[in-house]
């Protein structure tokens, strides 16, 4: 069978010098690597994060850390304070992903909405590279590592968007890629320190490196085999390099603008926060109707699968890391994105749905025409500023806001749960009564108290208590039905995205009968 | 010669399991369905016919309906009707000491150590127990229990396998998840006609006599379905749920996924984890209908969480065999009198922990709307009532000359809009409106649900009772309601 490598040699003829034949030999056979089969696998999930990403830009906590890392560069310095609501002003916070804003802004800048679709685009690219990589490095052949690696990206929809977690997995992603470089040569551990550094500073999800590096040293304290399942000690020079950097890391944890505070943050979110995780929908369990659970069904049954007709040796750590991930997975939506990672390269040796890839008979050419056409795909369907404006316009109140701007309405607003970041960002001047930040607003008691309010539970009493004048809300919630209702309660704007209510001045809330 | 053992250590074992099951079931009394049923019972014996018609809602008077259940709702009748609430709880204690001794033996049957069966019946006890209360749904189980030991037997000695014909006309008639039954039968038929292994699991061929037997048995089982007092009509029923019945399946709790966060949910991970650790351990190899069968029954219940007891069944035989906590029983070592002494103590305490009928009346009273239905009836209040969902059993069963709005039955209340025009109601989507549209003269609901904040911010609405439980509120005569007047 004739292979790319061999086609230039011919093509040359027998005029050409030697060293031109050779310069053409490696020539194409830097060809026939970029151009390989499982480089074009790469492109096709590049393709599939496209088109999940292209959609996903209307995030309700973007523009609240827009709005910090404006703050940030503006002033050189991070927001310690709350200065942003009315409820919360003065609280002090913690801008525990400053890092992560300031890429989002600088896109922002040069760029709108494309430069921030830009920016989380590329580094879910850089993910699920990473992902397939480790499939790959796992012994998966790259047709079912794209499979795997594929089943990932389905399962971490639930997290795409210009969203600051994803500089978290993506350092979650050069962990495991550096620990399975340690197995394999014991070498570069040097590395952790700087990243568990970069990482804290990015986003909270440092402590599941934490895990995983612990995980990681525990599981190599013990050697021998039950079933399937192996462990191999470490030698006392790995383990000594191990411990010294996962020292070395929780050390690096306190380089950070906050100190000890932002290590304790993830432990805070766990104690002091129950509203936050027991009320916001991407904290709340796997629900198996929707097409996220069936994902998460199909993760659980190829998992027992892989047990049942694999003759897979499994890793004890790579076991304790899956049981893990499930658990947290199936418990917390939002982390189907770290299951995905976790699993994907671990499944992907057992799928055996292909037969094995044959680099002789690789297609380079027609391997690069499919990457040539999906890069020219991304560029041509990239989403144009009108278009991701129009995605934004159809779940933020941008024209109520026009209209309170225009009034100079200016009293307290009792606004959606969603949209507070979104009013920080777009009208800096009104202050809302809560944004996505959630924990100072735990803290002091506005958060219960807003969730009381939109579920009709005292309502009219809470918005007595903060003395709204304004409530900004979607027009078919109960809260909005219920200030219809009320006579000291007027609609003064609607649209289909929201309704601004008016409070009439003079007049209490709880004690006003509706109107008639 | 050799002693028989006349009460062996297994049975002692049972007696523990059986005691689990009564301090479960004993805190799950009050079943919002349950009601019905028993009026549904008592109109059959009083009128020696089945309901073709609804006669106790006056959302749904007249609208044809099948009672899918009626024979189930005989045995808590009678029990009713001779010890009360005492009654309900016994019929339902001994459907469940049934199901899982079934699963419990079949365990055995396979060849698991009784002390490791009985610790994963105890497991399975407390994953099923999301669906204990007095449930038609448990007469369905108990047919599905008998069906597994049928199967089981056949497979073993190729024989008893005429039992199923009259086991699934007894079961349509009992309850709907006849059709579990059918699924499982055709996982037996299809994991025998292959033959061979694959890593960890294996499957053996039907001989011709014995795939002829259960082609056979099959056709004559579905054939036996249509013995029911409403014809192919009740065979299509469970097939119009799926299809017809969306808001069923989307809105009512027990039919939603499970939630990890909760107890049941830490149960069911706790499932999940058991069986990726048999699949990884245990040396013993898994036939493919045990596959298929946890495949299904796993699937089913994580998306709906009512099936976590047909999960809990399924899986008691198939784990068991897997595990080994406990040292082998040896029948050599057995001592009958302490086993049977220690059962009888067993059943004592079964007996002296049974709740007495103020207890269970306590119970029921926590949950319904008892002392507002004594008001309404006192005060001869007659108009057309609104009320909370788990509410409209109870109505019908303790105040029967009360009309109500909607009830358990579901079926009926999805096909004409009245259930889904409860639903937003409940959840405030133009609740004054469809009131309105019902001609609703009062509302009886729990006191903390926020249809009551809304009315009692309402002009068009006054409270007239209240309790602990429930609120009662009347309609304001002169002032129609606020959303009305706004649309005029």
């Amino acid at each position: 069978m004739e292979t790319l490598s061999q086609l230039p040699l011919e093509v040359a003829g027998p005029t050409t010098s030697a060293r031109s034949v050779e310069a053409q030999s490696t020539a194409a056979r830097l060809a026939a690597n970029v151009f390989s089969f499982p480089v074009m696998c790469m492109f096709l999930l590049v393709a599939a994060i496209f088109a999940f990403s292209a959609r996903a830009i209307a995030e309700p906590d973007i523009w609240w850390h827009l709005r910090n890392a404006s703050h940030l560069l503006q002033y050189h310095s991070l927001p310690s304070v709350d200065s942003y609501s009315f409820t919360a002003a003065g609280s002090p916070s913690l801008d525990f992903e400053w890092l992560s804003e300031v890429p989002f802004l600088l896109a922002f800048k040069a760029m709108g909405l494309q430069g921030i679709l830009a920016v989380y685009f590329a580094v879910l690219v850089m993910i699920y590279v990473g992902v397939y990589f480790r499939a790959c490095l796992a012994g998966a052949d790259c047709k079912n590592a794209t499979v795997a690696t594929m089943l990932a990206v389905l399962l971490g929809v639930v997290s795409i968007g210009p969203r600051m977690l994803l500089f978290g997995w993506l350092c979650m992603v050069g962990l495991l890629i550096v620990l399975d470089h340690f197995r394999e040569t014991g070498k570069d551990l040097w590395i952790l320190p700087p990243l568990f550094c970069l990482w804290i500073n990015l986003h909270g999800s440092w402590v599941f490196g934490v895990v995983v590096l612990v995980v990681m040293i525990a599981s190599g304290l013990v050697q021998g085999q039950l079933g399937p399942v192996v462990a191999r000690r470490w030698s006392p020079v790995e383990l000594k390099k191990l411990l010294l950097a996962l020292a070395a890391s929780l050390a690096a944890l306190f380089v950070n603008p906050f100190g000890y505070k932002l290590v304790l943050y993830p432990f805070d979110l766990l104690f002091r926060q129950p509203g936050n995780m027991k009320h916001i929908e991407e904290w709340q369990s796997v629900d198996f109707s929707t097409g996220n659970g069936k994902l998460a069904m199909i993760v659980i049954f190829s998992l027992l699968a892989a047990a049942l007709f694999s003759r897979h040796r499994w890793r004890l750590d790579e076991l304790i890391l899956m049981g893990f991930a499930l658990w947290a997975a199936l418990s917390h939506m939002r982390l189907l994105f770290f299951a995905g990672l976790i699993v994907a390269p671990i499944l992907a040796p057992c799928l055996k749905l292909f037969p094995p890839y044959d680099r002789k008979l690789d297609k380079p050419w027609l391997n690069a025409g499919i990457m040539a056409a999906i890069v020219g795909s991304l560029i041509f369907f990239f989403p144009s500023t009108a278009e991701l404006q129009h995605q934004v316009s159809e779940k933020y109140p941008s024209t109520a806001l026009a209209f309170m701007q225009q009034r100079n309405l200016g009293g307290r607003t009792f606004n959606n749960y969603l949209w507070g970041g979104y009013m920080e960002w777009n009208a800096p001047q009104l202050k809302p009564f809560i944004d996505g930040r959630a924990d100072i607003f735990v803290y002091n008691g506005s958060f219960d108290d807003h969730l009381h309010a939109t579920m009709i539970q005292k309502s009219f009493e809470i918005l007595d208590k903060y003395r709204i004048d304004y409530a900004l809300l979607e027009p078919d919630q109960p809260l909005s039905y219920l200030l219809q209702h009320s006579p000291a309660w007027q609609p003064i704007y609607s649209d289909k995205v929201a309704v601004l209510f008016e409070h009439t001045p003079g007049t209490g809330t709880a004690e006003m009968a509706p109107k008639k | 010669m050799r002693n028989r053992n006349f009460f062996p250590f297994p049975i002692l074992w049972f007696s523990i399991i059986a005691l689990e099951i009564s301090l479960v079931a004993n805190l799950s009394i009050a079943e919002s369905d349950i009601w019905f049923h028993l009026r549904n019972a008592q109109q059959l014996l009083t009128s020696h016919s089945f309901l073709h018609a609804d006669l106790y809602t006056f959302t749904s008077a007249g609208a044809p309906l099948l009672n899918f259940e009626w024979l189930s709702e005989l045995p808590y009748y009678l029990a009713f009707q001779s010890y009360g609430l005492r009654g309900l709880l016994a019929v339902y204690l001994v459907v469940l000491w049934l199901i899982f001794g079934g699963m419990y033996y079949l365990a055995l049957r396979r060849g698991a150590n009784c002390g490791d069966a009985a610790l994963v019946t105890m497991a399975s006890v407390i994953l099923g127990s999301y669906s204990f209360g007095p449930r038609m749904l448990h007469f369905g189980w108990l047919c599905l229990t008998a069906l597994l030991i049928a199967l089981e037997r056949f497979r073993q000695t190729g024989k008893g396998l005429w039992v199923l014909p009259l086991l699934f006309a007894l079961w349509i008639n009992l309850h709907g998840s006849w059709v579990f039954g059918l699924v499982v039968i055709g996982i037996y038929m299809i994991s025998g006609l292959v033959e061979g292994r694959w890593g960890n699991v294996t499957a053996e061929r039907w001989t011709p006599a014995q795939l002829r037997k259960l082609v056979i048995i099959s056709a004559a089982s579905v054939a036996a379905l249509l013995a029911n007092p409403y014809g192919y009509k009740l065979v299509w029923y469970p097939f119009d749920l799926l299809f017809r019945q969306q808001p069923v399946l989307d809105k009512i709790v027990e039919w939603q996924s499970v939630d990890f966060h909760t107890g049941y949910g830490k149960l069911a991970m706790l499932m999940i984890f058991a069986l990726l650790a048999a699949t990884l351990w245990s040396p013993r190899r898994w036939e493919l209908r045990d596959v298929l069968l946890v495949t299904f029954a796993v699937g089913t219940s994580l998306t709906h969480v009512r099936f976590l007891l047909f999960a809990a069944i399924i899986l008691v035989p198939v784990l068991a065999p897997r595990v080994h906590v406990f040292a082998l029983y040896d029948p050599k070592k057995d001592k009958p009198w302490l086993n049977l002494a220690m059962t009888a103590a067993i059943v004592g305490l079964v007996l002296w922990a049974y709740p007495s009928t103020p207890q269970l009346q306590d119970t029921i009273d926590a949950h319904f709307p008892r002392a507002a239905l004594q008001f309404i009836q006192q005060k001869h209040i007659s108009g057309r009532l609104f009320h909370f969902y788990d509410y409209g059993g109870y109505i019908e069963w303790d105040a029967p000359t009360v009309r109500t709005f909607a009830d358990g039955r579901t079926d009926i209340f999805v096909y004409n809009g009245v259930l889904d025009d409860y639903l937003k109601i409940n959840t405030i989507e133009k609740p004054f409106e469809l009131l309105d549209k019902y001609k609703i003269d009062y509302v009886l609901f729990p006191v903390d649900k926020h249809l009551c904040y809304l009315l009692d911010h309402s002009a068009g609405w006054h409270t007239i009772y209240e309790d602990k439980v429930a609120k009662l509120y009347e309609r304001v005569p002169a002032a129609a309601a606020p959303s009305k007047a706004e649309s005029e």
